[in-house]
């Protein structure tokens, strides 16, 4: 027996693939801006300008996000429950290092309330509350560079600024390519994806133990359950 | 659109007025007379412009408020005591402070020999010298022929001895004889003077005649066996001439020029010339010409394309006196910052007219250049780019304007190019058969015929900390000099006599030097052989050296830095690629050739006192010990704390970064094939959703 799940509300879709576009396109013309020409025929000037706007955009997408899951609730998906994170997560690792191989199922089931196990939770803290606010600041500081040189240098000028934006921009990259596989070890390689883009995904339908589960803990309020059987 | 249309036509009249030279001046007759107030056509002694022009003018305020007179003089200190200058340096403008291009030495008071006196010094750099100051007092107070020289030839006095080279004796020169030079009011305020005609008085020690000589051209004297004599038919009656031949007025550019470096203001083609008397050309290739440079006389590469002018400015009809002005000029007048109070944008207070034609200032404005350190104290009082143009306006086009107006000067973009050859290496080390050090030029080649061709060149671009504490990139040309240094406790460079003397004893070069130097026996030193570049040529030029008396001869080398100011082209000329500098092959480290050698193999270091950040380093190969290599200067701008995205970045961020990723991409790679391998790429497979539905 299985349901189609609506996992991702419009929103979240909208929300996830703007900022990933987003963030391609910043990786691409952050390529541009680093090593000027490697990307075919974009000049640098208008590198930095596609750039400089993405950033913004990238900005506000992600108060939106923000201000989305703040209001909604939706952010207590992020938040890693102390009680059993250390076991779940050392369980997901032990997943992903040997039983993934022996098709033991996934060590907590997903749902449209518990969408992220222990360490995808401790990645998206990580990425969105160090390393895209770090790559935030630090773009924002190089941009004010042109009106206000002044605090740039206050904190430590061009050349760490840019270190620290350009290494983020490597953790970036780096998250992606693991981000991409990562989708591939849903119940098919491209469930995942296509739950990103439908909102829907095929589930085999709830158990009574983690119905209760769900029941218990903190559920998204506006995520909605549609059972196709 | 009218408007604007009626103010360009009212601009262009007006410029157009100040241009054009007008055909009479508005200068009253003056009463030329000579220093003990005669009439010079009743005395027939040379004119005097201190007791001519004095009766109108405060001449002798004029003479001492004039660095071009003084040469800082009169703010010169103890020898050696600068910090980053030569052991030998007793000041920081052009007295005391040595040149190696020019090889002047003059030797202070108080030194033990005699190197070069006063007299010396003004036959040899007199011509580069407006008079007054060191050619009027020498080291002291008042006129040099009013001064009591000691009767003791023993004792050194540069203001009253000369070196003769002959014997190497000490001589009393007599100024009585010579005269002394004033301030040249006619050289630059006369329509044509005739500097050649000074020139040759002043390197024939007649310097009182000096400045007569430049009225050569207006028909009012002539050359008459050792002196000039007057035409009395040009002089009216009460011994004054009128301004039909002696037509005074404002300084042009070409009077600058006469000293300065090429100036150019007629209709025939401009010819250039690869000569150090145009100091300015010479060092940085600068040319101040209205003319296009495809219409100039020489062969330049590419020239029917360059329909640009020489400098933008000329063309817009400005003249030297438009930045460089008199500092209580009432029309220019501008209150120093440090003086004025902050609230205060504008000081009314300022000469009358009268005021200034009694006293006007020869203390011109002066901007800041890592060459010209002389009247420090005037440093940044000319009417700079920003003082005319708003660049934030003009530059809309550019992003992050604040950034980089905060570290590039105008000069950086807007002259990127000189069309002129420029010194590249002088090398004092030997000399030719005329005693002159071989000199190479950048900016200039041979062409197919054989003919020369000039190419230009682009400047390097160094960082020079301006007067606000900011280090911003200028375009400088780097000029390296070699030469042998004698003595270790009082190092000072081996005269230029004794060099002739110990290389070309009668003229021809010592057989020892030649047998050595003449590296393809065929009894010719051509310019690739006069080069001491291994240590057998280097050992026999010092043992040369040593036996004429020389002490502990021992080559230095020295890179001095020449800012480029001029020769400022068009707008659409300047550097307006974004990638020209934010890209791995930037323009901000290109590098800049210094020499095709090193003579004796060693490296030259950057001179002092100039504000410019040396950062970056030698390559193209030779360390020192190496002779026979290139050698070239590539700037590391990081070093002077520059980031420029597109050109810096931190290797290992890089290499963290790649690592980062390929051991993603190898990890999951892993992954993948295992889960592949294991069966388990399609965790579902045993239990097709599409056969539960």
């Amino acid at each position: 027996m299985t349901e189609r799940v609506l996992i991702y509300t419009p929103y979240e879709r909208f929300w996830h693939w703007a900022q990933a576009a987003g963030i391609m396109m910043l990786v691409l013309t952050g390529a541009v801006i680093h090593w000027p020409g490697s990307i075919g025929v974009l000049p640098f000037s208008l590198a930095v300008s596609i750039h400089n706007v993405l950033g913004f955009l990238l900005l506000i997408n992600a108060f939106l996000g923000l201000f989305y899951y703040v209001a909604t609730g939706a952010i207590r998906q992020y938040l890693p429950e102390p009680h059993d994170f250390v076991s779940l997560g050392a369980a997901q690792l032990m997943y992903y290092m040997r039983g993934i191989f022996r098709g033991d199922p996934h060590p907590l089931e997903k749902t449209s309330r518990r969408r992220l196990n222990p360490l995808q939770q401790i990645t998206y803290l990580v990425i969105l509350n160090v390393l895209m606010p770090l790559q935030l600041i630090t773009g924002l500081l190089m941009w004010s560079g042109q009106m206000q040189p002044g605090i740039l240098s206050w904190v430590g000028g061009l050349p760490l600024v840019a270190a620290v934006h350009t290494l983020g921009a490597w953790a970036f990259v780096t998250f992606t390519i693991m981000h991409i596989y990562l989708t591939t070890t849903g119940r098919t390689p491209l469930s995942n994806l296509i739950a990103m883009i439908t909102g829907f995904e095929t589930l085999p339908k709830s158990r009574p133990e983690a119905a209760n589960q769900e029941s218990t803990s903190q559920s998204t309020p506006n995520s909605i359950n549609e059972v196709v059987t | 659109m009218m408007v604007l249309k009626i103010s360009t036509v009212l601009l262009a009249f007006v410029l157009g007025a100040d241009h054009q030279v007008p055909t009479t001046s508005l200068h009253p007759p003056i009463v030329l007379r000579d220093r003990g107030g005669e009439l010079v056509m009743d005395s027939g002694q040379p004119i005097s412009t201190s007791v001519s022009c004095g009766k109108c003018h405060d001449t002798d305020f004029i003479q001492r408020h004039s660095y071009h007179a003084s040469l800082d003089i009169d703010r010169t200190v103890d020898v050696g005591s600068l910090d980053g200058y030569r052991p030998w340096d007793y000041g920081r403008g052009g007295v005391g402070r040595w040149n190696p291009l020019t090889y002047r030495y003059l030797t202070p008071p108080g030194q033990q020999t005699l190197r070069m006196g006063i007299a010396d010094w003004i036959r040899l750099q007199g011509r580069w010298h407006i008079g007054g100051g060191p050619a009027l007092r020498g080291f002291g107070q008042v006129p040099l022929d009013e001064q009591v020289a000691s009767s003791d030839v023993s004792s050194v006095d540069p203001n009253h001895q000369v070196f003769d080279p002959k014997d190497g004796q000490l001589r009393a020169w007599d100024w009585q004889q010579s005269g002394v030079v004033e301030m040249n009011c006619f050289l630059c305020h006369v329509d044509h003077p005739d500097n050649a005609a000074r020139i040759e008085q002043l390197e024939a020690g007649k310097f009182g005649w000096a400045n007569t000589a430049t009225l050569a051209k207006t028909g009012l004297v002539e050359p008459s066996g050792e002196g000039w004599t007057y035409h009395r038919d040009a002089f009216e009656e009460d011994g004054s001439v009128t301004t039909e031949h002696l037509p005074l007025r404002k300084p042009t550019s070409a009077h600058c020029g006469q000293c300065h470096g090429l100036t150019h203001d007629g209709e025939e083609p401009l010819e250039l010339k690869l000569s150090l008397r145009q100091w300015s050309t010479a060092t940085k290739g600068q040319v101040f010409s209205a003319q296009r440079i495809s219409d100039s006389a020489a062969n330049i590469e590419g020239k029917e394309e360059l329909t640009r002018p020489w400098d933008a400015h000329a063309q817009a009809m400005l003249d030297c006196r438009s930045c460089h002005f008199s500092i209580n000029n009432p029309a220019e007048f501008r209150s120093s910052d440090r003086n004025r109070p902050k609230h205060l944008s504008y000081e009314p207070r300022r000469l009358t007219l009268s005021e200034y034609l009694r006293q006007p200032s020869h203390q011109f404005a002066k901007g800041q250049t890592a060459q010209g350190s002389i009247a420090g104290h005037l440093a940044g009082t000319m009417r700079r780019c920003e003082d005319c143009h708003d660049a934030p306006s003009t530059h809309d086009w550019l992003p992050y304007q604040a950034v980089h107006f905060e570290r590039l000067s105008c000069e950086a973009c807007h002259i990127s190019q000189s069309f002129a050859p420029a010194i590249e290496q002088v090398d004092w080390t030997l000399v030719d058969t005329n005693g002159q050090p071989p000199t190479d030029w950048r900016g200039w080649k041979r062409d197919a015929n054989g003919q020369a061709l000039v190419t230009g060149f682009e400047p390097v671009l160094l960082p020079r900390s301006d007067l606000n504490g900011r280090a911003r990139l200028f375009p400088i040309n780097l000029v390296s000099v070699w030469y042998w240094v004698a003595g270790a406790e009082q190092p000072l460079p081996v005269r230029e006599s004794d060099l002739q003397r110990a290389f070309l004893p009668n003229g021809i070069y010592h057989p020892e030097l030649a047998a050595v130097l003449d590296a393809d026996d065929d009894g010719q030193l051509s310019r690739r052989e006069l080069r001491l570049d291994t240590s057998d040529k280097v050992a026999v030029a010092k043992r040369l050296l040593t036996e004429i008396g020389v002490s502990q001869p021992h080559i230095v080398g020295e890179l001095q830095p020449y800012e480029l100011h001029h020769g400022v082209g068009p707008g659409r000329d300047a550097i307006r690629d974004c990638e020209a500098c934010h890209a791995k092959t930037s323009r901000l480290t290109q590098p800049i050739s210094l020499a095709d050698y090193l003579p004796g193999g060693v490296m030259p270091s950057p001179i002092g006192g100039t504000d410019v950040i040396f950062a970056g380093s030698f390559n193209d190969g030779p360390t020192e010990g190496e002779s026979n290599t290139s050698l070239s200067w590539r700037p590391n701008l990081r070093e002077a704390d520059f980031y420029v995205l597109g050109h810096d970045d931190w290797p290992w961020v890089n290499v963290l970064g790649v690592l980062s990723i390929l051991g993603t991409l190898i990890g999951t790679m892993i992954h993948a094939g295992l889960r592949i391998r294991h069966g388990r790429w399609w965790l579902d497979h045993d239990h097709p959703l599409e056969s539960e539905q």
